[in-house]
């Protein structure tokens, strides 16, 4: 879909019509800025707009999304384009490439037999105890510079198995080795250390000092990691570059978008160079449009960075960006799905017919597009 | 009615958000109350004193808008839902207004019952003074402190009216998360040279005091106040706006350790933080200059007022002396407590990035410490020019035996103010702990 073709097809459209921006703009209750917007291809009509514009311009919504008008004889193949087109732009464009090397990849995270129990109390007439196995021996390994998500519905245990990676929190039994060293049980201050040296985070909800401006933000974590001050200048500014944040360095977190916010988390989590980024939930809170850009993101820090991601996510359309997911349920890990070769929009089809799998019922994909 | 009544709901519920208002608001309507009876005790004895109420007054209201600006803060984002629910924002200011005063009002009781309380309990357990002055005393001190109250609340619900009708929906729901800044980074430039000329004024100021004759000592004593408030107040604006520019530059020297997280930290509010650290600075200096007054009144060779006068004057220019060094010591302790708690999310942030439980407590006790002593920067840089030079001329008018008394009593203060640091500072350490370390709910 080119937006600017769009905007320029209505432009058109609206001429021809006999109509100014500000009638236009009128008859859809809407102002004359939305409208110019549109024309200069910097926005999209909202979704509801979509059947009354076409209606004013005399428009089929083919001819909308394919920016021209379409003869009848071209009509099945041209609205088999625009669908097309329509769905790659919802799931984002493929870029599945082979990573293919002569040497077998490093193994940097090694889960092995990870089990986390937890002790809860009944309240009642006689107090009982309960254990509960929030992970329940669970072993998979990751090798680097690949992107795995973990999925699995809300209670499966899948961010407690994260947490215990990341030196949050002990497992009740296993061992997890990430680049070789076992951090089941290292103290806290060397679990600190190890941190710092070793991982990145990214959380659904930023977690960006407030009193920071975004430079300083991913200034602190070159900081604490005690590298020296004059590289940090040019390591922020290489890496704000590629991820496309250099012109809102200078601000604080507050003043830029959710999209922005989570791309300014991923440049702090992969500016110091971890073995590994932990991404709990990153698309969560952010609309389908920042969601696709942050991802996009992640398949740009594994490819250029040779960055090793490790996402816990319950969206399938994140997911279908990972190269290998595992399925989590009541805190083990039941199946696993690799890419391999496959396209995204296949890797999509072959998620949702897991997923229905897993949960031995039929699944109305909408419903698990947008829960 | 309906107002009062959610009012009250919500200062209830906002109960810690409250406390910091609740315990300064109380600490100083005692304070106020003391020193009304101090005036009205004062006054009868031929003495004027009316001054002190006046300038805690003044304090109060520097301290009151700090103070009102943090509430509004937090709260901004429930003020935004409360518009987005439909309410307007007159009914909403109306509200706020209503609660804080509401809470300003029991503030001035309970501080105005604790203040009697304890001067009462001072002065009265002298046999020499008749209890028949007890409501006397009472009634005209509390009449004072009522009028005070009235005066301060006017004057912050005026101020806390123009910044709410300023404010739309959107400033609010950022309102907490929002840094000051300026768009002319090199003024702090300015207030350095402003500091400098200020001070060199109140320096000569002293230096006349010093060395003036006799009938010319009356213009430099009267003049001296001015130059000093303005340098104290360009100090602060020159210091917070100097780590400031060296933040917005980028400046290589403070990405090292914990500078930059410290010194984002000094200035994320760099304007409230100078007018706060003024009025902080003032307050001690005040306290120092009653410590010095009061000691020197009660010391028994200095003779310059009948002996019980002069023993009135001393214990009250003492009292003076605590009641400002507890208002400096809590007040920021308070302050520094509630703004820990706030920020034990960036705790939470900073150990994922790899900071262990030491560092972040290091951290914190660093925080602790500079936020404590940065209004004695200034303080003790007067104190370190002026108290030599004083000294030399106090020892050509006192006894001999009394040489270089002000040096001593300059560093009996010292002493004093040493202690109540370390008292405060490990108070405030030891509470920031439950802050620090991980609890269930992180």
């Amino acid at each position: 879909m080119n937006q600017i073709r769009i905007g320029a097809f209505i432009s058109q459209r609206r001429k021809a019509k006999g109509l100014t921006q500000s009638q236009l703009a009128e008859k859809l209750g809407i102002t004359d800025k939305a409208v110019s917007k549109w024309e200069n291809g910097r926005s999209m009509p909202d979704l509801s707009l979509f059947m009354p514009l076409c209606a004013l311009l005399d428009i089929t919504l083919n001819e909308l999304f394919a920016g021209e008008c379409i003869p009848e004889g071209k009509l099945k193949d041209k609205a088999d384009e625009v669908l097309m087109s329509v769905i790659t732009n919802w799931l984002g464009q493929d870029k599945c490439e082979s990573r293919e090397c002569a040497a077998e990849p490093q193994t940097v995270l090694e889960v092995v037999n990870v089990s986390k129990q937890y002790e809860t109390v009944s309240a009642g007439c006689e107090a009982e105890n309960h254990s509960v196995f929030a992970v329940n021996d669970v072993s998979f390994q990751i090798p680097h510079g690949s992107f795995v998500g973990i999925m699995g519905a809300s209670g499966s245990g899948k961010t407690t198995l994260l947490n215990l990676i990341a030196t949050i929190d002990k497992p009740t039994n296993g061992i997890i080795r990430i680049s070789g060293q076992n951090i089941v049980d290292i103290p806290e201050e060397d679990a600190a250390e190890f941190r710092r040296r070793h991982l990145g985070f990214i959380f659904q909800e930023y977690n960006l000092l407030e009193t920071l401006t975004i430079y300083e933000n991913i200034a602190l974590a070159l900081t604490i990691k005690e590298i020296s001050k004059e590289k940090i200048h040019p390591m922020i500014q290489s890496l704000s570059e590629k991820l496309d944040i250099s012109a809102i360095l200078d601000k604080f977190p507050y003043e830029v978008s959710g999209g922005q916010r989570l791309r300014c988390a991923c440049a702090r989590a992969i500016v110091a160079d971890p073995d590994i980024i932990l991404a709990d939930e990153p698309t969560g809170a952010l609309d389908s449009h920042a969601a696709r850009q942050l991802l996009d993101t992640f398949s740009i820090l594994c490819r250029e960075c040779g960055a090793t991601i490790l996402m816990v996510t319950h969206d399938v359309m994140a997911a279908s960006y990972c190269d290998r997911i595992l399925f989590m349920k009541d805190g083990e890990i039941r199946t696993a799905l690799n890419r391999d070769r496959k396209s995204k929009q296949t890797f999509f089809a072959d998620i949702l017919k897991k997923i229905e799998w897993m949960e031995g019922e039929r699944y109305d994909v909408f419903e698990v597009i947008n829960p | 009615m309906m107002y009062l009544k959610l009012s009250i709901r919500n200062a209830r519920r906002s109960f810690m958000d409250y406390l910091l208002y609740i315990a300064a608001m109380t600490v100083l309507f005692a304070i106020i109350e003391v020193s009304d009876c101090i005036a009205v005790l004062g006054g009868s004895s031929g003495f004027q004193v009316i001054s002190l109420p006046l300038l805690t007054a003044a304090i109060q209201i520097v301290l009151a808008g700090y103070i009102d600006s943090f509430l509004l803060k937090q709260r901004a984002k429930e003020f935004a839902n409360y518009l987005l629910l439909g309410m307007e924002k007159k009914k909403l200011t109306r509200l706020f207004l209503c609660e804080v005063l509401l809470i300003g009002f029991c503030c001035c009781l309970a501080g105005t019952t604790i203040g009697f309380a304890v001067y009462g309990f001072w002065y009265f357990r002298e046999p020499l003074h008749e209890m028949k002055y007890y409501g006397f005393l009472y009634g005209k001190s509390l009449f004072m402190t009522f009028l005070f109250f009235c005066f301060i609340e006017a004057v912050c619900s005026f101020r806390l009216k123009w910044r709410l009708s300023k404010l739309q929906i959107r400033d609010l729901m950022y309102e907490k998360s929002r840094s000051q800044g300026i768009m002319n980074i090199e003024i702090y430039k300015k207030w350095g040279c402003t500091f400098l000329f200020s001070f060199a004024c109140f320096i000569g100021c002293v230096c006349g005091i010093v060395f003036l004759p006799e009938a010319y000592i009356v213009y430099p004593v009267s003049a001296a106040a001015i130059p000093l408030f303005v340098s104290v107040f360009a100090f602060y604006r020159w210091m917070f706006g100097c780590l400031y520019a060296q933040r917005r530059m980028c400046s290589v020297q403070i990405y090292h350790k914990d500078r930059l997280y410290m010194i984002a930290d000094m200035t994320s509010n760099f304007k409230t933080s100078a007018i706060v650290n003024t009025v902080f600075s003032i307050c001690l200096l005040f306290s120092a200059c009653s410590f010095i007054t009061g000691a020197l009144m009660l010391h028994p060779e200095f003779q310059l007022f009948d002996r019980a006068v002069q023993q009135w004057m001393g214990t009250a220019q003492i009292s003076i002396c605590i009641m400002f060094l507890v208002v400096y010591f809590s007040i920021l302790s308070l302050h520094q407590l509630i703004e820990l708690r706030q920020n034990a999310k960036s705790n939470h942030i900073m150990r994922c990035m790899g900071k262990n439980n030491r560092q972040i407590e290091r951290l914190v006790n660093q925080q602790i410490l500079i936020k404590l002593i940065s209004p004695m920067i200034m303080v003790l840089l007067i104190i370190l020019l002026c108290i030599p030079l004083l000294n030399g001329k106090m020892n050509l008018i006192v006894p001999a035996s009394l040489n270089q008394i002000l040096l001593r009593l300059a560093g009996e203060f010292g002493v004093c103010i040493l202690f109540f640091y370390t008292c405060y500072f490990a108070i405030v350490s030891a509470m920031s702990k439950c802050y620090i370390y991980p609890s269930a709910d992180m």
